[in-house]
């Protein structure tokens, strides 16, 4: 409590003393506007004047940033109007603190969410390290939030055979993404004697997985997969409720590949392997289905429209005709495709 | 999207308990289910168990989209159902839903059924 010598009564003095003694409050005794002004400067500092001078000047302490104005010839309302501003400013004070922890808290979180979303690419396989004679690959991933439930996997499992699968788990965010994480790591399209296994087999252990998996509620995921057979240029495929991949031949139409069957994680269920022939020049799409109404017709359509342009320009173009972004960039669901193109002759 | 719109909507209505006196329910689906209303779906479903139904009628007549959260909340109740001889059966299906349907294969698990005189029908079969 500074200030020049004004006449307090005790009661009063006592009260100032009291609330002077916070660290977050100062109390001033008749200040001169420039003292004043340095102590308002402070947002969190409330500044209590108590001041015997003219309404003009106790006006111009308020604007000037006082907390209050205190009148030492009325004491009684003076203590009243101290204890009140004082408690709202406290009051304000913590919220403020709560706000700014919360604010922290969140910047963590995200910081958090963006290291688990790169984690998450991390897993994707780098197309083009896998280009080979004979085969070309594209692929989009538009997660809707930092993490996705979406997922894709190309991978070579000898000279001649590649593994390729998508994958949706229920849901967005966190729950979903580590979703993905475990069928990524339960998927085992080679047995320990290094033979490959029928498509069918691999999709219904993922299915046990997930149903095994010990979860509050054992959730879904829809999961194609595709074994490539480069030199009979056949494909095996098995398909868990996913959107049945779509081929596109040079000059023809598209049509979907295979069957499904039921989602992962519902009932114990026989998941059957679909093989089709495939053609030089023929492209193969597999692709989540995402969540916006007419999306899978209009993918479809759109990749028929686009056939002309290289894979990547082609898949590009098609995304772009048929899905729309909100605000922020963001699709109305995570979409994922994963395309082949069978090149030679 | 409109934001000033509910994504989705949910009505419970009234249903005569089933002649072996199993407890049903109906549910009328509108709008579009995504995750994002899921918690609500959650809350209705929940409440309609709370309140005794073992078999569950769902309204989609006006129901435009479902995603993999919406169907997985009904995979997750079919869950809790079933060991009391529970049922789903949903009717008025459009068809870009009868397709999610039929490719997730959920129409093996829950019923479907055209009318709802049939969804009745299935619900006492």
């Amino acid at each position: 409590m500074t200030g020049p010598a004004l006449e307090i009564p005790p009661e009063l003095r006592a009260d100032l003393e009291e609330v002077d003694a916070f660290p977050e409050v100062v109390v001033l005794i008749d200040p001169a506007p420039e003292v004043l002004e340095a102590y308002t400067i402070e947002e969190r500092l409330g500044v209590i004047a108590v001041m015997a001078g003219t309404p003009e000047e106790r006006a111009a302490a308020l604007e000037a940033g006082a907390l209050e104005v205190l009148d030492p010839r009325a004491p009684a309302e003076a203590r009243v109007r101290l204890q009140t501003a004082v408690a709202r400013f406290r009051s304000r004070l913590r919220l403020e603190e709560a706000r700014d922890a919360l604010d922290r808290q969140t910047e963590a979180l995200e910081r958090d969410l963006r290291l688990a979303a790169r984690l998450q690419r991390s897993f994707l396989p780098r197309l083009t390290e896998l280009e080979r004679p004979g085969v070309r690959f594209a692929s989009a991933y538009l997660p809707r939030e930092f993490v996705s439930g979406d997922s894709y996997e190309a991978r070579w499992l000898d000279p001649d055979h590649l593994a390729l699968y998508t994958l949706d788990a229920v849901g967005h965010g966190v729950r979903a993404a580590l979703l993905t994480v475990l069928l990524r790591s339960a998927f085992r399209p080679v047995d320990a004697a290094g033979a490959l296994r029928d498509p069918g087999e691999v999709v219904a252990e993922l299915d046990q997985v997930l149903r095994d998996a010990d979860l509050d509620e054992a959730p879904t995921a829809a999961f194609c997969y595709a074994l490539l057979d480069l030199p009979r240029r056949t494909l095996r495929l098995a398909n868990a409720g996913h959107p049945l991949p779509v081929r596109l031949p040079p000059g023809g139409e598209p049509a979907a590949l295979g069957g499904s069957d039921l989602l992962l994680g519902v009932d114990p269920e026989r998941y059957e392997t679909h093989e089709v022939a495939l053609a030089p020049g023929d492209r193969v799409f597999l692709y989540s289905d995402g969540a916006e109404p007419g999306y899978l017709a209009g993918f479809v359509d759109q990749l028929a429209r686009h056939r002309d342009l290289e894979l990547m320009d082609q898949l590009g173009g098609a995304l772009g005709a048929a899905i729309t972004l909100d605000d922020e960039g963001r699709p109305e669901d995570d979409v994922t495709v994963l395309a082949i193109e069978l090149t030679g002759s | 999207m409109p934001s000033s719109e509910p994504l989705a909507t949910f009505e419970r209505r009234p249903l005569a308990s089933a002649p072996d006196g199993a407890a049903r329910a109906e549910l009328a689906l509108k709008g579009r289910v995504y995750a994002d209303v899921c918690p609500q779906l959650r809350d209705e479903l929940t409440r309609a168990v709370e309140a005794g139904a073992r078999e569950l009628l769902i309204d989609a007549t006006h129901l435009e989209q479902i995603d993999s959260a919406g169907l997985n909340e009904f995979v997750q109740l079919l869950r809790k159902l079933r060991p009391q001889g529970g049922k789903i059966v949903f009717f008025g299906l459009s068809p870009s839903i009868q397709r999610v349907f039929d490719i997730t294969k959920l129409n093996r698990v829950m019923g479907v059924a055209a009318s709802r005189e049939d969804a009745l029908g299935g619900l006492a079969s």
